[in-house]
């Protein structure tokens, strides 16, 4: 069940999840919309830079360390944003930092990062295949961004670039294996 | 059936069933450290993690700043895990990490015991 602005307001002062650096507290003012809460991107992107000739081998260990040597970072400022140009992919982050802690209650919570309608007409991609915090989450968001319009675009920090879907998580979630972990047929593990 | 007969069954019967028992009543998820390798995150709030798994070899992940610590020269995430598998001196526990690993595309991972740490353990 999605939970709407006042839930998810009364969600936080509980102490169920913790957005911090939200741009505001009262449920019926910006950044809150009435199924959900937009969020701002921070002053920090990541350029890929181009690593040498190999494909990425996702089975191979080290892929996190990899990702960073093969990156470079940029600092936004008001007077200096990124211009994404058509086709780019750059990596940015939110500013406010999630916490979707899977302790023990009788609910938790997970959410969904949605890109934002403004910039979907300007053919601003801000993730995709990933929308998922999962429960245990904590941290900022990342966002993969790529512009599939006709211009350049330009990034600033404090844009409000995606909003969050916050879901109840039915059940409490569990680190235990089930008996359907690894299984090969629909009929589950043997 | 005698007494003692239908209490020895009942008996047979608990042990049996005590494995998935267990596994399907609902677990407390305790916060835990997991030894692990720190290396620069991408971005300025996060670190590049590597774990050694008891079964997929090291993993590697990006993990808040804020959740990576260092005690007595080594270095620990934190995560979760299940509080009743940590008392059982099980040799390898799950642990729920706060995002999915490359190399196996998983939240979940299987650990040593030993590297294994409750946050108020001495480390």
């Amino acid at each position: 069940m999605i939970l709407s602005n006042v839930a998810i307001a009364e969600a936080l002062a509980a102490g169920d999840f913790a957005i911090e650096g939200l741009a505001g507290d009262d449920p019926g003012q910006p950044p809150f919309n009435t199924s959900s809460v937009d969020l701002r991107l921070s002053d920090q992107l990541i350029v890929p830079t181009e690593g040498p000739p190999v494909a990425m081998d996702l089975r191979q260990p080290g892929i996190a360390a990899y990702l960073t040597a093969n990156s470079r970072s940029m600092t936004l400022t008001a007077e200096q944003p990124f211009a994404l140009e058509q086709n780019q992919f750059v990596l940015g982050n939110t500013v406010e930092r999630v916490s979707f802690p899977p302790l023990d209650r009788n609910v938790c919570y997970a959410a969904r990062v949605e890109g934002r309608s403004s910039l979907a007409r300007c053919g601003i991609l801000v993730h995709f295949t990933a929308p998922t915090i999962h429960a245990g989450f904590t941290g900022a968001i990342t966002l993969e961004i790529i512009n599939l319009g006709f211009t350049r675009f330009l990034l600033f920090p404090g844009l409000r670039i995606c909003q969050l879907i916050i879901e109840e998580v039915k059940g409490r979630p569990s680190a235990v294996p089930n008996q359907f972990l690894g299984q090969t047929t629909p009929a589950g593990s043997r | 059936m005698h007494a003692q007969q239908r209490l020895a069954a009942w008996q047979v019967a608990q042990r049996a069933i005590a494995p998935y028992h267990r596994a399907m009543t609902t677990p407390s998820l305790t916060a835990v450290l997991v030894e692990c390798a720190i290396g620069s995150g991408m971005f300025r709030g996060e670190k590049a993690v590597t774990i050694e798994t008891a079964d997929a070899g090291p993993v590697s992940l990006f993990a808040d700043s804020r959740l990576v610590r260092e005690r007595a020269r080594r270095s620990l995430l934190e995560a979760y895990a299940d509080e009743h598998l940590l008392g059982d001196h099980e040799p390898v526990v799950q642990v729920l990490l706060p995002t999915e690993t490359f190399e196996t595309g998983s939240q979940l991972i299987r650990v040593q015991r030993s590297r294994v740490h409750l946050i108020g353990d001495p480390q």
